[in-house]
């Protein structure tokens, strides 16, 4: 960041300590709070540290990341993260698109319907947990009624190992799709409506105008918002925190959980960085395929 | 599209209207069940089957309200979320117009690293911080919470205004300049006000954020400084669940989450991409 004053024209140059000044907070509570804690987790990654046994620290090189891909609690929370993240997104790109496409046919009130959709956007996903296990009750949720006015026993919602990862997934579907719906929508309206008179001209069906003219030139904007929603739901755990906890066993305990359960209910603080490290690895390497397309698609675009 | 549909007979426009009217009913439902349940009397909301006709009553809101522990958890909430939002816009505002300014060439290396500042699991920071509050006797403090949730916002703050204060034309501003102004007048009578709309929904973006955080607050916080998620969460690991505080204080959670998001509606798609989209 040394050189931000290099294409300011000359004239200002006896003033160029300015632009640093004003970088210098903001850079220096980042470093303080971000930068730092994440080498300090990197560096604890490498130390045996029982914070409850003693505070004594030894280094045993990378004994933590050999413990953990041999520790089934760790794979497991492993898998568990992989399915739900892919289900939850899966489900709401699928969805959100359907209701995009949807708001995108004209009809009456149609504007009060696009506002109404944001609602669950602003629900936090600690008080759209709460919300769920209101519903998800066996005797006393209104879903578990639901079920049985047409005629279906509703499973345990939440303490059915087949079923629970699914149903927390359910909840984060809900909240976020408006997220996809927002998104896409704005995609598809800088869409020019040419191109479609164009295509119908030329005879193209609904399918074919939307699989040949819509989707590619929605696709850089389909893949930022699957971006913002891989990594949002990989760091889920507000939600499971409320609803199950991680249980029954372990079938709904996310890596955030795991992360969480180990490092303050065994305080193993040396294990639980090393597997904070790969998380965070994990939302890098995310991040760095997602913009290499997202930075490819644009620059074949223009 | 649009000359396509002009053409569709009445009945079927109004099949449209009824199929998503339904579809939304589907998706709303679980906010309208909640008011609902903070609206019924304890009989009402065990009542089998569930009633969805009854006469509303207030007891959950008065002894929400009436709670201590309620009371000091919005307070706690209130003062961090300000804080924070005022550091973080300061701090951040002085960033992005630093950056809007003063053109780098690596700026396109920044803004990745401002992304992927953003992308990063809260998690990965607790272990780490939560030992460093310990020793600097942070935890427990609203300072500390506050530190947390300025400098996680930074990335987007300053991402943020950085994109608002480009789109305050130079010359405005060198205009005042040469009228003798310095360079932090013409930021004030120019550009601040001209920008005004974008700091303004930049803040709500981090009201938001600070308002609805859990996990750092959760390690981070003590029976003193605990904030309003924290007191939500305690209330459901309580063995027998008060389903009607319980909703009712998420009702209270939730209202100035809808309020602060209609403020922000114009600028919604932006600010949820990181201006990655314009919306």
């Amino acid at each position: 960041m040394a050189d931000l004053s290099v294409t300011q024209p000359a004239r200002q140059r006896g003033r160029n300590i300015w632009p640093l000044l004003l970088l210098l907070p903001a850079v220096i509570a980042i470093l303080a709070v971000l930068v730092y804690p994440i080498a300090y987790g990197l560096y604890l990654s490498f130390f045996n540290f029982q914070m409850t046994l003693s505070p004594d620290q030894t280094f045993i090189w990378f004994a933590n990341y050999r413990k953990l891909f041999t520790n089934p609690d760790f794979l497991n929370s492993m898998r568990v993260t992989a399915q739900f993240t892919l289900m939850t997104v899966a489900a709401e790109l699928v969805i959100g698109l359907g209701l995009a496409l949807l708001l995108m046919l004209e009809f009456p009130y149609r504007s009060i319907f696009r506002a109404f959709i944001l609602l669950p956007l602003m629900v936090p996903p600690l008080v759209s947990g709460l919300l769920w296990r209101l519903m998800y009750d066996h005797e006393l949720g209104v879903l578990s009624y639901f079920f049985r006015l047409v005629g279906i026993e509703p499973p345990v919602f939440l303490g059915d190992p087949k079923v629970a990862l699914m149903a927390v997934s359910v909840t984060e579907v809900w909240r976020a799709t408006p997220f996809m719906v927002l998104v896409l929508l704005a995609a598809l309206q800088s869409v020019p409506t040419d191109l479609y008179e164009a295509a119908q001209i030329d005879g193209a069906g609904a399918f074919d105008r939307f699989r040949s003219i819509t989707f590619p030139l929605i696709l850089p904007v389909v893949l930022i918002a699957l971006l913002f929603r891989t990594v949002d739901v990989l760091r889920t755990f507000d939600l499971v925190y409320l609803l199950t906890q991680g249980g029954p066993g372990t079938t709904t305990e996310v890596l955030s959980m795991f992360i969480y359960r180990y490092g303050f209910q065994s305080f193993d603080m040396g294990l639980t960085s090393a597997a904070s490290m790969i998380l965070f690895a994990l939302t890098l390497i995310i991040c760095i395929v997602y913009l290499r397309m997202i930075i490819r698609r644009q620059a074949l675009d223009r | 599209m649009l000359s396509s549909t002009r053409r569709i007979a009445p009945w079927k426009v109004a099949l449209l209207v009824l199929t998503v009217a339904l579809v939304w009913l589907v998706f709303l439902f679980p906010l309208i069940w909640l008011v609902m349940m903070s609206l019924k009397t304890q009989l009402d909301m065990f009542a089998v089957p569930p009633l969805f006709i009854f006469q509303p009553t207030l007891e959950h809101y008065q002894a929400t309200f009436a709670d201590r522990n309620f009371r000091q958890a919005a307070t706690n909430s209130l003062i961090v979320t300000a804080i924070s939002v005022v550091a973080s816009l300061v701090l951040g505002g002085m960033a992005g117009y630093s950056l809007a300014r003063f053109r780098s060439r690596r700026s396109e290396g920044l803004a990745m690293a401002l992304i992927i500042g953003r992308m990063i699991p809260p998690i990965v920071f607790v272990v780490p911080l939560f030992l460093l509050f310990n020793r600097l006797g942070l935890r427990n403090q609203h300072l500390g919470l506050i530190l947390v949730y300025t400098a996680f916002n930074l990335p987007f703050v300053v991402w943020m205004l950085r994109s608002f204060f480009e789109e305050v034309p130079v010359d405005l501003e060198q205009a005042a300049m040469i009228d003798g102004a310095t360079r932090l007048r013409a930021f004030w009578t120019v550009t601040m006000p001209l920008a005004a709309a974008g700091i303004a929904a930049t803040a709500v973006f981090v009201a938001i954020a600070a308002w609805s955080e859990f996990l750092f607050a959760l390690i981070l916080t003590g029976p003193r400084t605990t904030t309003l998620p924290v007191h939500l969460a305690a209330f459901v690991s309580d063995r027998a669940i008060n389903w009607g505080g319980v909703a009712s204080t998420g009702v209270l959670v939730i209202l100035p989450l809808v309020a602060l998001g209609m403020l922000v509606q114009r600028n919604l798609v932006k600010g949820l991409t990181m201006g990655a989209m314009k919306g």
